[in-house]
């Protein structure tokens, strides 16, 4: 049984290893598909002939394409993501400042949006067809149809234009702590991000609540006589949690989108702010830089959540 | 939601029939397959509904509802709603109802296109990926994971930002990023479909591998696909919206709700919720509509498309 989940999470590993490079292949790929070339995109377009050239000598673009694709992975791998002249900084060092940042913004609103939706989501599944059911699932369809960046906006409408209860924008100092000693001004942030979260997470665990609920072994526990509370203690929660864990690996990729659009909205520094005044000036490096670091993230989070489950639930391994 | 089955009882014998008889018969059952899949059930029926209600508002009511949208006016810049302009006006002077029937042209016909060309590309290639099988069918679909490794806003963003903003490059921007989707999902019903008897005697009768996957297996993967594309459209129109709020939308003066919104917001200190709300629960309302159709058809097809 051990060498069974060993040989799994060995392929897998190794699958995700692929897809890492497949990753840094696509990077590379963007890279050179930038119009007029990639150093031309990196200096801008007031770059004269001149000076293309010497970047290019410097930065070894007039290799040959698969040498140059060898060379930017020994680059990535001394933990080199290039440099963005737009900022006189290297890729490195402002993921370095601004990640940590992110962490504090979409941390704990996925801790808090777990725990109300799994709760959500169980109640539902007690409350079948009920009228608070249908109520739930109704706001969830409206929450989840909701563009991210306008419900930030009514919540700042409500909240801080008409209110005056909290702040419109997020703490702007450059420490990640100001998330957690400025928390007043984090609530919108947070709340916008937990509330388009739970519309997926209720959802989830309704139907894996319900799954569980039509299995043999809880009619039988009902046959025995044990009580509601017991059945959903002993049965329904320790099995429907299952799909709970691969749900934050996968939810990852769509935090780090919404973390985009809440930092924009927001006006919070973190890696999501940093891409997108990279899009405005056209910073390559710090684009292809998110690409892999938030790739890099997702297909960690994949990988964990794989694992997990295979713990869990052996019948994952056969498969 | 609730569970509307009167459609399925009545569509399931068809549906196994379509599977034993292999390549699948046309015009006998389609005025009823459309019928059932639209109208069907109570979700079909309501996002029927708004659907033509929107398209109606979007395509037929600048005819009725003339305003001007080509010469800002200086004296009308966040006029309040009023008789004249019923939602008022935006920061150009102009008549924001007529705005949002305009912008509303734009995010149907790009989340139609793209939605459109993403189910077709991307059930082709997950016929053929789930068709061919070992080498080629891992080497496909790693290159599916790497794409979807990659949080779509952020892909969309990078896409958008190399290529420059039109409306024929947006659709295939977001295209791009859609089609992953449906090659994932065509795939897992081509592992299936492709092991069944009349696969295998249209392969033993000397049927090429294309024949075979372009008469036999997409056809029967059809529904599974045609549910996907109505969330596929609901998808590319918030897709839309996000990028035309971080400005990469199409460019102006080509008006969208997703790029009204992100004007919009510039006034909310001034306190102009008119150009705020409406455009936002348009796109609401148009991603509800698309989704509620889906989940009806799904019903009314028997079919299995949400991954």
């Amino acid at each position: 049984m051990w060498s069974a989940v060993t040989a799994y999470i060995a392929r897998r590993f190794a699958q995700s290893i692929m897809i890492l490079l497949g990753v840094t292949l696509l990077a590379f790929v963007l890279l050179h598909l930038i119009p007029g070339g990639s150093a031309r995109g990196i200096l801008g377009p007031r770059a004269t002939a001149g000076q293309i050239a010497a970047f290019e000598q410097a930065n070894d673009l007039n290799k040959s394409v698969f040498r140059q694709y060898v060379l930017y992975l020994d680059h990535l791998l001394h933990g080199n993501f290039g440099y963005s002249y737009k900022l006189n900084q290297t890729v490195s060092s402002v993921f370095a400042q601004d990640l940590p940042k992110s962490l504090a913004l979409v941390g704990p609103p996925t801790v808090l949006a777990l725990a109300i939706g799994a709760l959500l989501g169980i109640w539902q599944s007690q409350r079948r067809d009920k009228l608070d059911d249908h109520l739930i699932t109704g706001v969830g369809y409206v929450l989840y149809a909701m563009p991210d960046f306008w419900l930030a906006f009514i919540l700042i409408d409500l909240f801080a234009l008409r209110l005056f209860w909290l702040p419109p924008i997020a703490p702007s100092s450059p420490s990640w702590t100001a998330a957690f000693t400025d928390a007043k001004a984090m609530i919108l942030p947070w709340a916008t991000l937990t509330l388009v979260s739970i519309a997926v997470f209720s959802r989830y665990m309704r139907s894996s609540a319900l799954d569980t609920l039509s299995r043999d072994h809880i009619r039988t526990a009902q046959a025995k006589g044990a009580q509601r509370g017991r059945i959903l203690r002993k049965h329904v929660i320790r099995n429907a949690s299952i799909p709970i864990i691969t749900l934050i690996g996968l939810s990852i990729p769509g935090l780090l989108s919404g973390a985009i659009l809440e930092e924009v909205v927001f006006n919070y520094p973190g890696i999501g702010l940093a891409t997108y005044n990279a899009a405005l000036v056209k910073d390559y490096p710090i684009l292809l830089g998110t690409t892999l670091v938030f790739g890099a993230l997702t297909i960690a989070g994949n990988l964990v959540a794989d694992i997990a489950y295979a713990y869990a639930d052996p019948r994952v391994r056969l498969a | 939601m609730s569970i509307n089955s009167a459609s399925q009882g009545m569509l399931r014998p068809a549906q196994e029939e379509i599977a034993e008889g292999g390549e699948v018969g046309v015009g006998l059952h389609r005025g009823e397959l459309l019928h059932d899949a639209f109208w069907g059930g109570r979700l079909a029926r309501i996002g029927t509904t708004i659907i033509v209600f929107i398209v109606l508002f979007c395509f037929v009511g600048p005819l009725l509802y003339r305003t001007n949208q080509t010469q800002p006016d200086q004296l009308l810049i966040t006029d309040p709603p009023s008789s004249q302009h019923l939602l008022g006006t935006d920061g150009n002077g102009f008549d924001e109802l007529g705005q949002l029937m305009i912008g509303g042209q734009s995010a149907l016909e790009i989340g139609l296109a793209s939605a459109f060309l993403a189910s077709i590309f991307g059930a082709l290639y997950g016929a053929v990926a789930g068709y061919l099988g070992g080498f080629w069918d891992g080497l496909l679909m790693r290159v599916v994971d790497t794409m979807l490794a990659i949080p779509g806003l952020l892909l969309l963003l990078l896409l958008a930002v190399i290529f420059s903003n039109s409306t024929p490059t947006l659709i295939i921007i977001l295209t791009l990023f859609a089609w992953l989707g449906p090659a994932r999902l065509v795939r897992g019903e081509t592992l299936t479909l492709r092991t069944r008897e009349y696969v295998q005697a249209a392969k033993l009768m000397g049927a090429s591998s294309i024949r075979i996957v372009l008469r036999h297996i997409v056809p029967n993967a059809l529904g599974t696909v045609v549910v996907n594309t109505t969330f596929q459209i609901a998808d590319a129109i918030l897709a839309l919206a996000a990028l035309s709020f971080l400005g990469l939308g199409p460019p102006p003066p080509a008006a969208n709700w997703g790029g009204m919104l992100s004007d919009g917001t510039e006034y909310l200190t001034a306190g102009a919720w008119w150009l705020v709300y409406p455009a936002g629960a348009a796109i609401v309302i148009t991603v509800i509509a698309f989704n509620f159709l889906g989940d009806g058809i799904e019903e009314a097809l028997g079919a299995r498309a949400r991954s």
